[in-house]
């Protein structure tokens, strides 16, 4: 499998896609990165990393529309950099404390589609990374409680809410994308 | 709605999340890329796939090759040297070094040699460089030292028995090879033609019928200071 997804990057149209796309989103890459790791040797780390699944995952990459590529750049290197992080930190208490997280809106008022955006951008950083590696970056359920030294069903129970939330927002409000 | 149609709204959403984020980060961190840094990003757009495999595949694995390649060359015995090459049969020499487009090959020919092999050490190890003794190997006629620097730096110490029907090889690949001296003894360096690259240098004691050689992220120089360094630990009995 790997090898021919690989096989995308081997023409020099690719190439230039790929290099053009570095040009262009690197500082910002390694901004998200710097952010939140505060270190910028494991802010690199990151950033490395996230190159890394993006020539992996170049088809991907083709597949989302240009205006709309630096947010998936930064989303894979945002999760890289809370990879480390996690390795690097034992964050059982912040993980508890997730865990209690209550992922229901009031929706009781009326509720755009910004609004949707901006309440899942409030949604806690880790929260967040398990359904940005669930629906951005097309990870398992194992290979994200890997990453995240989370376990399986953790990880399975915040996408359950995540989509449930977002089920009951749009049906009650009527809102089709 | 069905639930492909919710997650692939809820990778909309996500998306445009992480854009209204963005948009709003007026914070800067000053940064200056590390020289490490900046020369993966260099390999990383000469050539993308390839340094996405050497990426991918673990450190140790890289240079470990050329260790696992001598012990697989080391068990073959005389007859496949000289079915491999009739010049061993009629020469009557130490060891034939060959070129061949991609790699070097030494032969070896001469007594069966038993006992242990000699302890050597680096006295000299490049600054930030530790051994990581779960990936060291010692063998009869062989011996690996493994070194990792604080940046994942990768840097390999070996020394094989030159005897009878033994060979080894080094790859040419992207590389200028040069003639040295090892402290009188006669070595190659190939400095890699890319950054981002080690150097590698082989050197033969024929005093001590061992081949030694370092693959290091160092230029020339540096890998030749630390080859000069090598000493003598313990002699076999």
């Amino acid at each position: 499998m790997l090898p021919m997804l690989l096989a995308m990057l081997e023409s020099d149209a690719d190439r230039a896609i790929f290099a053009d796309a570095y040009e262009q989103y690197h500082v910002r890459m390694e901004q998200a990165a710097l952010r939140i790791l505060k270190d910028p040797h494991d802010a690199e780390d990151a950033v490395e990393n996230a190159f890394l699944k993006i020539i992996h995952s170049f088809d991907k990459f083709l597949e989302i529309s240009c205006k709309k590529r630096l947010f998936w750049c930064v989303c894979i290197v945002k999760n890289e950099a809370i990879m480390i992080l996690r390795k690097k930190k034992n964050t059982i208490l912040l993980e508890s404390l997730e865990d209690t997280y209550d992922a229901g809106v009031d929706i009781s008022e009326g509720i755009s589609y910004e609004d949707i955006v901006r309440l899942f951008a409030q949604l806690p950083e880790t929260y967040r990374a398990v359904l940005e590696m669930k629906f951005l970056l097309d990870y398992t359920g194992k290979e994200i409680a890997t990453r995240l030294h989370i376990s399986e069903n953790t990880v399975n129970v915040r996408i359950s809410r995540g989509r449930a939330m977002l089920r009951e927002i749009m049906e009650k409000e009527d809102i089709h994308p | 709605m069905t639930n492909r149609e919710l997650d692939s709204l809820m990778g909309k959403v996500l998306l445009d999340a992480i854009a209204l984020e963005e948009d709003s980060s007026a914070e800067n961190v000053p940064y200056t890329a590390s020289a490490h840094h900046r020369r993966q990003m260099r390999s990383m757009l000469r050539n993308p796939l390839r340094w996405a495999r050497e990426r991918s595949k673990p450190i140790w694995k890289n240079v470990a090759q050329k260790a696992a390649a001598i012990l697989l060359v080391l068990s073959l015995g005389l007859g496949s040297v000289m079915l491999a090459s009739p010049t061993a049969r009629a020469a009557i020499v130490r060891w034939i070094t060959e070129w061949y487009e991609t790699h070097i090959v030494f032969r070896y020919a001469g007594e069966d040699i038993q006992g242990n092999l000699p302890q050597y050490v680096i006295e000299e190890l490049p600054e930030g460089f530790v051994e990581d003794w779960e990936k060291a190997f010692v063998g009869s006629d062989i011996v690996a030292h493994y070194y990792e620097s604080e940046k994942g730096e990768a840097m390999l110490f070996e020394y094989v028995r030159m005897q009878q029907g033994a060979l080894s090889s080094v790859s040419t690949e992207d590389a200028n090879a040069v003639s040295v001296s090892v402290n009188g003894c006669d070595g190659l360096l190939l400095i890699p033609e890319k950054e981002g690259y080690n150097s590698t240098l082989t050197w033969i004691d024929p005093a001590n019928n061992l081949q030694f050689t370092i693959d290091a992220p160092l230029n020339e120089q540096d890998i030749l200071h630390i080859a000069q360094s090598v000493c003598l630990v313990e002699t076999t009995k």
